[in-house]
């Protein structure tokens, strides 16, 4: 039997275990992705491009990962390819991949420990290579952290251009055991959190230090008075105020969420009715500011409140008859919107929460930054990683007794 | 053609320390956290045991210290003081931003501070205070004086010469006030045994008061009283005690004085502070940066005018408007703001004079901050698209426009130059008389001010200073960033600093300098007006900036971030991408990357490095620069490379990527950092005439110290004590351009362990010595790389070219005869 015999019936049993597979298979796709080449076992004659873009190659459509070079020696290339995604624990499945040499060699190749597999390549064609997981491993589940490939015997002096891509990993199970590129640390520091009671308005801070006023725009004694029986909550917002709340983005800069926190301070009817928003502002850049940016607390706050609508006009379209209105905030924002450094701490703690609802309830905060997403339920530190510079977006999903409100902030990392 | 950039691809030794957080709790008895050292200390060496990891343990930090560049200590906490040259932060007017040690760091380094100050012998020591508006001047000054006392105590942090060294404190802005006040409370309380403090110098400090205008005052009162926050941050930042106490206006209404002057007696800065200011126990060097011609800064009478209304049914129902003016008499408005929302409307007319808001001295944009803010405010309340809410009708549309938007005067004088030389006329303080405003240099003896001023030397921007052209005073505490001006003021004020600094370290008696490190670039008897004895290393500070990167990741190292100071790692044999960086941006065209490299264990005896420009993270479109050579002897060496091309050329290409190629070897990484050149100077020295250094006849040779004795003018000399000098005075910069090698002949046997060096001296560990050369005719031949005798960072032009060649005995009873010195 030739080769050629050979390798159709081999493709006949791949499409058929594809094909059985097709309806429950879900694709892993490796590349076009995040990879590094493992350096230590590396014995190609120049370093990998990881994104070549050449044009479409025979079918190998770009971005492909190009390996060039020629040695003055016979011998085997090597490289092990590690990706963004792996290492995976797979139940079975196939690997696919699309491979472009220029000239014809026989590639060896395995995916982590797994036993080897050989294709002869042809000169300047594209081939797509699919090798069912089960001719390669012996038994399942197993875990593939790396893609390994061997060009051997290339001669001496052939200047060889391989070009990969298209890599897929068809799956019946996975599951994505660790992030390769970059693991999550342990903070250098473990802190111990506070335990401010958050519904109440007082904060422990540096003796000596001026404290700032709730606001200079306050109602006057004699107008708390008149308002401290209809206002059971202790803050009073006028109808313009509440449109403000109520009209809130919800994709906002810290400044304009502040504006809107500052009502509740300016509008306060009786004192200590929650802790200033402008005090634990300050606090929270002061104590990000002390740790050169690295560390970002969060503001949440949850606060009932009322206010006067208009219930009824007059003849010349001023308003005739107020009502009371409740309202209610949740509402959560980062203390700045930049920080220092590819790794920062994220710090919840009831220092910087506020509320005049009833009950000792914990904030629950959900941070989407950065394609991950950090639960921290009650007082928490979580350490977030970016993998570059540049701005983000940071979704903070706060909940708190049943609610759940959604604020989008753009952070940079500078 | 930019000259400085000469140094791209070389090879130098330049050593890059460690820097270290010092950070101080508590007002009673202090306690410190070191880093690199677990537990909190108190001064006495025992350990604090109350203080815990809270979360927000830094909110309640007195002061923060950080030691750049620290000599490094055998035991912990790794690192020991010698000559401390502190340098104090001013206040944080921002309200939106306060300000971290790495900001400050990243200030002093634009001024080119700490390469200056380690090149003279000293430690810079950054101090900042987390709370410099909130906290009053009192007790941050009381603050400074303990942690003074802290390290004189030296019992957790070793200093071997206390008593020899002494404090140089160097404040800037409100930094000078709280330390000359702090530095007066330590040195009047200290024991003898303990450290002096043996200088003092404020770059623009209010000592007697700083302004903000009247009108700003008024204003910010008003719409904190309307709810507008932005202005509520701006009262609580005018009304705090730390700025309040330096204002020269009353930062409230009160019942007569309309936020008048306050100038009575009683205020902190203008009593209790008086003391420290007269104290004669250091020199008071007293730096202004406003100029002193006796005409006021601007003839601008508006600062700004605001107005803003909104218009339902063709009727206006909602107007705000702000105005603020300077004025010269009591009938003149200074201040208007109104704001109406029908039915009801609320305005404020201020009149009278504003006698501080123009008077010479540095600006600051306060009408310009303020003019942002309240437009700002404005849009808020009366938006473009502005609806209003009617009952049963749903919404309706509102008209909005602005009437007036005119900012017309953004400065205003923030320190007044009289203030910050701390004048007097006829005995009384300078701000309580016509002085702060009509005062010139006519009778000023800047160097010598006698009874005018509490400083033992002023200096301000006076005729002789390269920013005296200018309309009016610049901006107070402003950074190059692309201004020749500014650099060319900046290094005047410096070299003023530096040269007083010297004047004070050198001990008549002996008639020589305590700190040899002045020796040969700083003569005591010269004039520190006069700009032409300025030494190179002044020349070219504030040119280079230095900045780590805020994003880097080790390939043999998953846990080392950029945090880390010093990175090791096995690295295994072959051509290998050892660390990835982002930069941001582009990397800035001709910019410079280096890098600390050490191999230990080497497999092989080579060692070599290439750096690469990526587009992506992952690479792609590489550009390789040079490969460049390590020796894999287990020493450090720096390693630099160019970035070519131009900004357009390169605005994609923000990731950085090093490369090892080698027969593996345990690898040391640490000093990862991006040094740009912030301004082009035009510093092109003249290519030396002649390879034949010595014998020349168009050199001087001079000796350190009269008594060193040199046979008629020869380079045939004999040191009694160890590190006694001599230098050949090549008389001007000049350009080694096309030589690599410096050759010294001399007799053979004599000259062992002389240091060899041009214009600075370079880190004990590098400098090269003299011995063990080549012996040829009766003589020793030596052949020393240039690049490792200049110190390249602080060059004239940033690259080898020198003034002043050195020879230091190493040792005591040391005889040298030089023969010749030639380039190569």
């Amino acid at each position: 039997m030739n080769f050629r015999v050979i390798q159709a019936i081999y493709m006949i049993a791949l499409l058929f275990s594809v094909n059985l597979y097709a309806t429950e298979l879900k694709e892993i796709q490796l590349y076009p992705g995040e990879g590094i080449l493992e350096s230590a076992s590396f014995t190609f004659p120049e370093p990998p491009e990881w994104k070549t873009n050449w044009g479409n190659k025979g079918g190998l459509e770009p971005p492909y990962i190009r390996f060039s070079g020629q040695k003055n020696y016979d011998s085997d290339w090597n490289a092990i390819l590690k990706f963004e995604k792996l290492p995976l624990k797979l139940d079975g499945g196939f690997l696919s991949f699309k491979v472009f040499v220029t000239e014809q060699v026989e590639l060896e190749l395995s995916l982590g420990n797994s036993s080897k597999k050989n294709v002869s390549l042809p000169a300047n064609t594209a081939k797509e290579i699919k090798i069912p997981l089960e001719d390669i491993f012996d038994s399942f589940p197993v875990e593939v952290s790396s893609l390994n490939l061997k060009l051997k015997g290339v001669p001496a002096w052939h200047y060889i251009t391989l070009l990969v891509g298209e890599i897929s990993i068809y799956s019946k199970n996975s599951e994505n055991e660790s992030n390769l590129e970059f693991p999550t640390q342990e903070s250098s520091e473990t802190f111990v959190l506070s335990e401010t009671v958050f519904s109440k308005p007082s904060r422990d801070f540096m003796e000596g230090s001026f404290t700032l006023p709730y606001s200079r725009a306050g109602y006057s004694i004699e107008v708390r008075d008149s308002l401290k029986n209809i206002s059971s909550t202790g803050i009073f917002l006028s109808e313009m105020e509440n449109e403000k709340i109520k009209e809130m983005p919800k994709e906002i800069s810290v400044s304009s969420f502040m504006n809107k926190a500052y009502l509740f301070a300016k509008n306060l009817v009786r004192d200590s009715v929650i802790a200033n928003p402008r005090t634990l502002l300050q606090n929270g850049k002061l104590l990000s500011a002390s740790h050169d940016y690295t560390l970002l607390p969060i503001l949440a706050m949850d606060v009932d409140y009322d206010a006067s609508e208009c219930e009824s006009l007059s003849a010349d379209s001023s308003c005739a008859k107020y009502q009371v209105v409740k309202g209610h905030f949740l509402g959560a924002a980062p203390a700045l919107e930049f920080v220092r450094g590819s790794q920062i701490q994220l710090v919840f703690d009831p220092y910087f929460w506020l509320s005049n609802r009833n009950g000792e309830q914990s904030f629950e905060l959900e941070v989407s930054v950065a394609g991950k997403n950090y639960s921290m339920k009650g007082a928490s530190v979580v350490m977030i990683e970016f993998p570059q510079l540049g701005k983000y977006e940071m979704v903070l999903r706060v909940q708190r007794a049943g609610i759940k409100t959604e604020w989008k902030y753009t952070v940079e990392v500078q | 053609m930019k000259k400085f950039l000469a140094i791209c691809f070389l090879f130098v030794s330049i050593s890059f320390g460690k820097s270290y957080d010092i950070n101080f709790y508590g007002f009673g008895e202090m306690c410190a956290k070191i880093s690199g050292k677990d537990g909190f200390w108190k001064m006495d060496g025992s350990e604090c045991s109350q203080m815990k990891s809270s979360v927000l343990r830094s909110l309640f930090q007195s002061v923060r210290v950080r030691v750049l560049d620290a000599p490094q200590y055998s035991s912990s906490p790794g690192f020991r003081l010698e000559r401390p040259f502190l340098i104090v932060d001013g206040i944080h007017l921002d309200p939106e931003n306060p300000r971290s040690l790495s900001d400050f760091e990243k200030d002093v380094e634009a001024y080119g501070l700490p390469t200056l100050l380690k090149s003279l012998g000293y430690t810079p020591m950054l101090i900042q205070f987390p709370q410099t508006v909130n906290m009053e001047l009192e007790v941050n000054g009381k603050n400074l004086a303990k942690v003074l006392q802290y390290f004189a105590k030296a019992k957790v942090i070793p200093w071997t010469y206390p008593n020899q060294d002494g404090f140089v404190v160097f404040g800037i802005s409100q930094g000078g006030v709280l330390g000359r006040y702090g530095s007066y409370l330590y040195d009047i309380s200290k024991k003898s045994d303990e450290a002096p403090v043996c200088f003092f110098a404020s770059l623009d400090s209010p000592h007697q008061g700083a302004v903000i205008p009247r009108g700003i005052l008024a204003t910010i009162n008003f719409w904190a009283g309307q709810g507008i926050r932005a202005a509520e941050d701006f009262a609580d930042l005018v009304s705090a005690p730390g700025a309040k106490e330096l204002l020269l206006y009353d930062t409230e209404m009160g019942l007569l004085n309309m936020f008048g002057p306050r100038l009575d007696s009683d205020r902190w800065l203008l009593n209790d502070y008086r003391k420290a200011a007269e104290y004669k126990g250091f020199p008071s060097i007293l730096l202004s940066e406003g100029q002193i011609f006796g005409k006021l800064n601007s003839n601008e009478k508006l600062y700004f005018e605001l107005n803003r209304y909104a218009e339902k049914f063709s009727k206006t129902f909602g107007r705000a408007v702000s105005r603020v003016s300077y004025s010269e008499s009591e009938d003149s408005e200074f201040s208007y703001n109104r704001v109406y929302e029908s039915p009801t409307s609320t305005k404020e007319t201020k009149k009278g004079k504003t006698p501080f808001d123009r008077v010479q001295g540095s600006v600051y944009p306060f009408g310009e901050m303020m003019y942002s803010a309240l437009r700002e405010g404005m849009l808020e309340e009366m938006p473009e698209n502005m609806k209003q809410k009617i009952p049963l009708l749903g919404s309706i549309s509102i008209s909005t426009k602005w009437e007036s938007d005119e900012l017309k005067e953004g400065s205003s004088t923030f320190i007044p130059t009289t203030s910050a030389l701390d004048l007097k006329c006829d005995g009384k303080l300078s701000v309580l008389t016509d002085c702060v405003r009509k005062q010139t240099e006519s009778g000023l003896k800047w160097e010598n001010p006698g009874s005018r001023s509490t400083g033992s030397s002023i200096y301000a921007v006076d005729a002789t200073h390269p920013r005296s052209s200018e309309k009016m005073s610049g901006r107070h505490i402003e950074f190059p960033e692309g201004k020749k001006n500014v650099l060319a003021g900046i290094q005047t004020d410096m070299w003023r600093l530096l040269c007083e600094l010297a004047k004070s370290d050198f001990d008549e008696s002996s008639q020589e300098f305590r700190n040899s490190a002045f020796m040969g670039f700083f003569d005591p008897t010269a004039s520190c007006l006069d700009q032409s004895k300025m030494p190179p290393m002044l020349k070219n500070a504030g040119v280079l900036n230095k900045q780590k990167f805020s994003w880097v990741r080790y390939d043999f190292h998953s846990q080392a971030t950029e945090r880390e100071e010093e990175v090791s790692f096995a690295l295994p044999a072959g051509w290998q991408k050892s660390v990835r960086m982002d930069y941001g941006n582009g990397f800035p065209a001709g910019s410079i990357v280096e890098v600390q490299v050490k191999m230990e264990n080497p497999r092989a005896n080579w060692l070599k490095a290439e750096f690469m420009l990526t587009r992506q993270k992952n690479g792609g479109s590489q550009i390789q620069l040079e490969e460049l050579t390590v020796k894999p002897d287990g020493s450090y060496y720096t390693l630099r490379w160019r970035i070519p091309g131009t900004d357009e050329a390169l605005k994609n290409y923000r990731w950085g990527r090093l490369i090892l190629n080698s027969a593996g070897g345990q690898v040391s990484l640490k000093g990862l950092r991006i040094i740009k050149e912030t301004i082009v100077q035009e510093v092109n020295p003249q290519l030396i005439s002649s390879s034949k250094l010595y014998p020349n006849s168009g050199y001087r040779i001079i000796p350190w110290k009269k008594e060193s004795q040199l046979e008629n003018g020869t380079l045939d000399f004999y040191f009694e004590k160890a590190y006694d000098g001599v230098f050949l005075d090549l008389t001007q910069v000049y350009s080694f351009k096309g030589y690599k090698n410096l050759e010294v002949a001399y007799e053979a046997g004599s000259c062992q362990d002389v240091r060899i060096y041009f214009d600075a001296l370079l880190s004990p560990k590098e400098v090269l010595k003299l011995g063990n050369g080549k012996i040829q005719n009766n003589q020793e031949i030596l052949e020393l790389p240039l690049d490792k005798l200049i110190d390249v960072e602080i060059s004239q032009d940033g690259g080898l070219s020198a003034s002043k060649l050195i020879l230091q005995a190493g040792k005591q009873k040391t005889s040298c005869a030089i023969n010749s010195i030639q380039l190569k």
